[in-house]
Formats: structure tokens, C-alpha cells, sequence
């Protein structure tokens, strides 16, 4: 499936969807990316910076919001640019949610601006990983 | 935090990377990527090895990784990245700047294919927070 410009309407939600971020796909992650910071894989070492166990890295959690973002696009070349702003750490053994909404549209270049976010739920409460970021993209 | 003020606008070294199919799977498989086409943050790869590996050994710096938060990412793409090319990436310091006892260090990195030509343009915000 891949959305067409003239699909797309100001205000609109795109469909969201979830991921839970394993430990497995962090070390992965870790391994394809080249970042081994320890942070990311060990436990011990996330607990003395003040984090109860692993936590994800931020382009980790980018790179799914990109994957989830493209997958709603139907082609990675349609994604002109991403800027995000990592507010909150993701920890292994959650769930994200990915989402956004139409920003702006400009049918002269048939490019949408987007709204994006990593949303998780953590003790009952919601965090924001990502927010207030936004994503460029160009459609047929 | 003492800091050279040539720090600035200094470059390190470019790295250089062969997007081949296995890396791309690894990649793809991590961050969920179902296809079609390369996932388009794996720019992050060369990003990586041309910035943030120097940065955190960078005397000038003394940055201690474990201190290190990411704040910010950005990536222009000019065109998707394809299997089998070799990406050359460099990074500049873009800026340093201390504030509420952290330092903002901003590294801008381009990343071009064989020919010279720019595939994307990134630019990332790390936050060092300060002792204690």
C-alpha cells in the first residue's frame, strides 16, 4: 500500500501502530548501528546513570519511527527529511507507538509536512520518547 | 569546562562505508524496516563511525561517554540509498555551548556517495551533562 498526495488532508492522523522494543532488537540494534555504549546493553551500567535497566538507543527508536513512517509511504525515497527531538528514554521490554498527523501540504511540490511521535505508557502514565517533530515528505 | 576555542568548525577524519546486503538486513531487521528499498536512517552507520567515535576520544572534548545524551537528530536525504555503494561520511563540530551546567555540542555530518555527490546531510545535538 502506498498513500498518494491528494489522499492527504490537513489535521489527518495517520495510522499509528506499535512495537515492542526487545532486548534482543536493542543488541541488534547496537551491532548494525556500530554504537556499543553500554548503556544500551548492560543493565548494571544503565542502573548507575539512574535508569531502571537497558534503555534503547535514541536512533533506535528513530530508525522504527522511520521504519513505521515508510511503511506508511510505501517507498523510503519519498522521506525528504526527519528532524526529531528525543524527549524521554525508551527502555527494553516496552512498547512504543508510532504516529503523526498532516502539518501542511504544499501541492505546487506535492510535499507534505508531517507531525510525528513515539508515544509509550510507563507506570500508567504516558510518555513521549518523541515529540513536537516533524517529518518532509513527497508524494505521486 | 574549559574548551580550545579552535574547537569550532574542526572536522575529523571521514569514514567510509559499504552499505552490502547483510549489513543492510542486520540494520533493517533491527529497526523494523519491512522494505521496500534501504532503510534511510542507516546513514546513521557512517554518521557514527565519522562523528560520535571521535568526538567521545577527543582530547579537546574530554567527553565521558556515559555522561552523553542524545538531544536532536536530523537527516536530509537527496536520494534513498541503494545496496552495494560505498557512502564517504565527515562530520564538523558545528557548535559547543555550556548551559544549565551541560554542554550542547552540535556535529553536522554529510554524507556523499563515489562520486562526490550528497545521498543526505545530518545534524545531531548531543547533551554531556555535568557532574553530580
Amino acid at each position: 500500500m502506498s498513500v498518494r498526495f491528494d489522499d492527504l488532508e490537513v489535521g489527518r492522523d495517520l495510522p499509528s501502530s506499535s512495537r515492542l522494543v526487545t532486548r534482543e532488537d536493542v543488541k541488534a540494534y547496537a551491532d548494525a548501528s556500530g554504537d556499543e555504549n553500554p548503556l544500551h546493553q548492560d543493565d548494571e551500567v544503565a542502573r548507575a546513570a539512574g535508569f531502571p535497566r537497558v534503555v534503547a538507543h535514541g536512533m533506535y527508536t528513530m530508525g522504527t519511527l522511520t521504519s513505521w513512517l515508510v511503511d506508511w509511504l510505501g517507498d523510503p525515497a519519498a522521506l525528504l527529511r526527519l528532524q526529531v527531538h528525543f524527549r524521554a528514554p525508551v527502555f527494553v521490554d516496552e512498547s512504543i507507538e508510532c504516529g503523526g498527523r498532516v502539518r501542511s501540504l504544499d501541492p505546487q511540490t506535492r510535499t507534505a509536512v508531517l507531525e510525528v511521535w513515539v508515544r509509550a505508557e510507563r507506570d500508567g502514565a504516558e510518555v513521549w520518547p518523541i515529540r513536537k517533530s516533524e517529518a518532509e515528505v513527497r508524494l505521486d | 569546562m574549559a574548551l580550545s576555542p579552535d574547537v569550532e568548525g574542526s572536522t575529523y577524519p571521514a569514514a567510509r562505508f559499504r552499505v552490502d546486503e547483510s549489513r543492510v538486513r542486520a540494520f533493517a531487521d533491527a529497526v523494523g524496516h519491512r522494505g521496500p528499498g534501504v532503510p534511510p536512517t542507516i546513514v546513521t552507520v557512517p554518521e557514527i563511525a565519522a562523528g560520535l567515535d571521535h568526538v567521545v576520544s577527543d582530547p579537546r572534548l574530554g567527553i565521558d561517554l556515559s555522561r552523553v545524551l542524545h538531544g536532536e537528530q536530523e537527516y536530509r536525504w537527496s536520494r534513498p540509498v541503494v545496496v552495494g555503494e560505498t557512502l564517504t561520511a565527515s562530520a564538523t563540530i558545528e557548535s559547543v555551548r555550556d548551559k544549565g551546567g551541560m554542554r550542547f555540542l552540535v556535529l553536522g555530518t554529510e554524507v556523499r556517495d563515489e562520486a562526490g555527490e550528497l545521498v543526505a546531510s545530518a545534524r545531531s545535538t548531543l547533551i554531556v551533562r555535568g557532574d553530580g
